[in-house]
């Protein structure tokens, strides 16, 4: 910085001020510089865990989904029309755990493997019901109908009941339950 | 100076100058910069002077880190432990955070102890400076009252055994005694009334005096301007002056970086744990104030019988008092503490006298039964700090009772139950109807409508209903009968909600609810 100074001005006197002036200057943003690192030291050592504190809950929800029973697997071996079964879902609320009750289908596929069907109307949502005197499902809302698989026969819904993961483990049958998306022609997860 | 750099300044200057520029000419913060910075400070910086600053520095320190816990903290006897857990064991860097809070008020407690010795042995309080000295006392028992008020929140065991003997304490009261205690506690013993209080007290009410009260005391140490070294004039000082900035800032600014560096290695190495949670039937548990605490923890076993109102109000009301008046008993100008020789033996005889009280008590703590019990606890504490986190559940469901009653409802009135859930319409109003987002609550709808024009409308419905996603309600004339007869119930307490609330606790409408409100959105 004094170099140019000296370069720009020819005078002894004004240079010699000049660089006293320089030199104040230099002590200044030195000083605020200074004052600045502490300042971002600080902010650091407080400002990252109180990001991560307060994003905690953002990156925790995309955690895996739970298994949760719905019974004896052998109960459903004679499973020809679906059935209504109310599993207890437990579900992770902050810091508390909330017990809802939910209820799903358990039917056969069109090739008889056992296959566990949502109950949520994939159109907006309401809950469909087995009217086994017209082999069907029927949404009470918007008159969706669905067949005993699940797949759609007619009506707004863009698609079949959805299917949720399902698993016999230890001669019980569990079901994974998510929710999701409404009225799309794809089933994709609700995050 | 800074008028001219901003004239000189080429007029495509950067574009933060110009921006500070534009501020300024708004709202003059430049001047306001240079009158806080360009403080004169006689006789010139000093590492002596950086306790006031270090106090508000841990100040700013506690309201960050307190908004944070609040972001998770619930004050209810019920869930607050739980919620603390959670910020302890699950939340990522919430046991950091909860340390630093912790540690902080220790930090508090002993920096304004050096604050007030500074002060008192440099007799920096003299020389029209008694709304200052006392703003000051204020303060001081405001920053104890945060101590004692957010120790109880954490609500584990030793919060709440050593809320009991501190509101107990103030029982001991002549004649208002036993209605202060019933006052601070919301009733006769310890429970979600008391948590509610001083979680109140910790987050709104005190914070706002000390936020008050540290504005007021900023504004007169500057209008009384800083006192200077011990041989200082403190009405006209006559040392040379040195501004604030840059040299006191610097050194205030390494007191702080010294009081961060203490604090989170501490909060990282050693974090505050959390006991288990209160159980108030648990008579073995031996109750220990925070450190800062001990000395009038102590000081209260002394006091026995008709007397224990000397050592209780008498004396520490004396001392306070002695506290706040401290610049018109010692009012001379004076300040040197070796020309002040009494206000120097009663601040020491006070000082050393709460030393030793401490100490004891620490160290009575340390031998025979005591000593095993408070180790236990201590054990007890830790491994309930180690234990992974239980999440906060329910009240035990009573699915198989409310079943049993369920068959004795009237059978018009399940058959109506039936209907409302085939037909879906607890998806939009809900499991009892008692609404959702999607749709409003039934709940005393038949008497809100007459019977004919309900089902009129449930034929019907009309074009707000039909807009909302109502359906219409295709029934036969005896299910329409039914369903009326179970809207009828909504919301009526006895053995049919109780029914209701087994099949689908709360927490289902709320998922519900939400996810309905996710569909249509």
């Amino acid at each position: 910085m004094t170099q140019e100074c000296k370069s720009v001005v020819e005078n002894d006197a004004c240079t010699a001020c000049l660089k006293k002036e320089a030199v104040q200057v230099s002590r200044r943003a030195f000083f605020a510089s200074l004052l600045g690192v502490c300042s971002g030291a600080i902010a650091t050592v407080i400002g990252m865990p109180m990001f991560r504190y307060v994003l905690y809950p953002v990156q925790a929800a995309t955690k895996s989904a739970k298994w949760t029973e719905i019974g004896d697997a052998r109960e459903f071996e004679g499973v020809s029309e679906p059935v209504t079964r109310t599993i207890a879902l437990t579900q992770r609320d902050g810091w508390r755990e909330v017990v809802s009750h939910q209820a799903v289908f358990v039917s056969r596929s069109t090739e008889g493997h056992l296959q566990v069907l949502s109950p949520i109307c994939p159109h907006l949502g309401c809950s469909v019901s087995w009217h086994s005197n017209q082999n069907k499902f029927v949404c009470p809302c918007h008159g969706g109908q669905f067949s005993a698989d699940g797949s759609r026969i007619s009506g707004p819904p863009p698609r079949g009941l959805d299917k949720l993961e399902a698993q016999i483990k230890d001669g019980k049958l569990e079901v994974q339950f998510q929710y999701f998306q409404s009225n799309l022609p794809d089933r994709q997860l609700l995050s | 100076m800074n008028d001219e750099t901003v004239k000189t300044a080429p007029s495509g200057g950067r574009l933060a100058s110009r921006v500070l520029d534009w501020f300024d000419q708004r709202t003059g913060v430049k001047s306001l910069a240079g009158k806080v910075l360009d403080e004169p400070v006689p006789g010139g910086a000093r590492w002596a002077y950086v306790f006031g600053s270090g106090l508000l520095f841990i100040l700013i320190l506690q309201v960050v880190t307190g908004v944070a816990l609040a972001l998770y903290y619930t004050p209810t006897a019920e869930t607050a432990h739980t919620s603390v857990a959670y910020i302890t064991k699950q939340v990522a860097g919430g046991s950091f955070l909860r340390s630093l809070h912790s540690y902080g008020s220790s930090a508090m407690i002993i920096v304004l102890g050096l604050h007030f010795l500074q002060t008192f042995l440099y007799g920096s309080f003299k020389g029209r400076r008694e709304l200052l000295w006392i703003s000051g006392a204020l303060l001081s028992f405001l920053i104890l009252g945060m101590g004692f008020t957010g120790y109880l929140l954490p609500w584990d065991q030793k919060a709440y055994f050593a809320t009991t003997v501190g509101t107990n304490v103030a029982g001991q009261v002549p004649v208002i005694g036993s209605l202060l205690t019933r006052i601070l506690r919301g009733g006769d013993t310890i429970g979600t009334l008391t948590l509610s209080r001083f979680y109140v007290a910790h987050v709104f009410l005190i914070p706002a005096s000390i936020l008050m009260f540290v504005a007021a005391h900023i504004l007169l140490f500057r209008k009384a301007g800083p006192a200077g070294p011990i041989h200082e004039d403190p009405v006209s000082p006559k040392l040379a002056p040195e501004p604030f900035y840059p040299r006191q800032v610097l050194f205030d600014m390494g007191f702080a970086l010294l009081i961060v560096a203490a604090l989170a290695a501490l909060s990282y190495l050693r974090p505050v744990t959390l006991g288990p949670i209160a159980n108030p039937a648990d008579s073995h548990f031996l109750p220990r104030p925070e450190w800062y605490y001990l000395p009038m923890f102590e000081w209260l076993k002394f006091w026995e019988g008709p007397v224990v109102v000397v050592g209780v109000v008498v004396i520490p009301g004396l001392v306070a008092a002695a506290l706040f008046l401290m610049p018109f008993l010692d009012r001379r100008l004076e300040r040197r503490i070796w020309r002040r020789p009494i206000p120097a033996l009663a601040v020491s005889i006070v000082v050393f006298g709460m030393i030793y009280l401490g100490a004891k008590s620490h160290m009575d703590d340390r031998e025979g039964p005591t000593a095993q019990q408070l180790t236990q606890q201590q054990e007890e504490e830790k491994a309930y700090s180690a234990t992974p986190f239980e999440p906060y559940t329910n009240a035990p469901e009573t699915s198989s009772a409310g079943a049993a009653i369920a068959q004795t409802v009237d059978p018009l009135v399940s058959k109506g139950k039936g209907i409302f859930a085939d037909r879906g319409c607890s998806a939009c109003h809900g499991d009892n109807g008692t609404g959702t987002p999607l749709a409003p609550s039934l709940v005393g709808i038949t008497k809100k409508l007459p019977q004919d024009r309900l089902v009129a409308l449930l034929h019907n419905p009309n074009a707000r209903m039909k807009a909302g996603g109502m359906p219409i309600v295709d029934a036969s004339p005896d299910e329409m009968t039914a369903l009326l007869a179970y809207l009828g119930t909504l919301g009526k307490g006895g053995s049919n909600s109780s029914a209701s609330l087994s099949s689908s606790p709360e927490g289902a409408t709320d998922a519900q609810a939400s996810l309905l409100a996710k569909n249509v959105r």
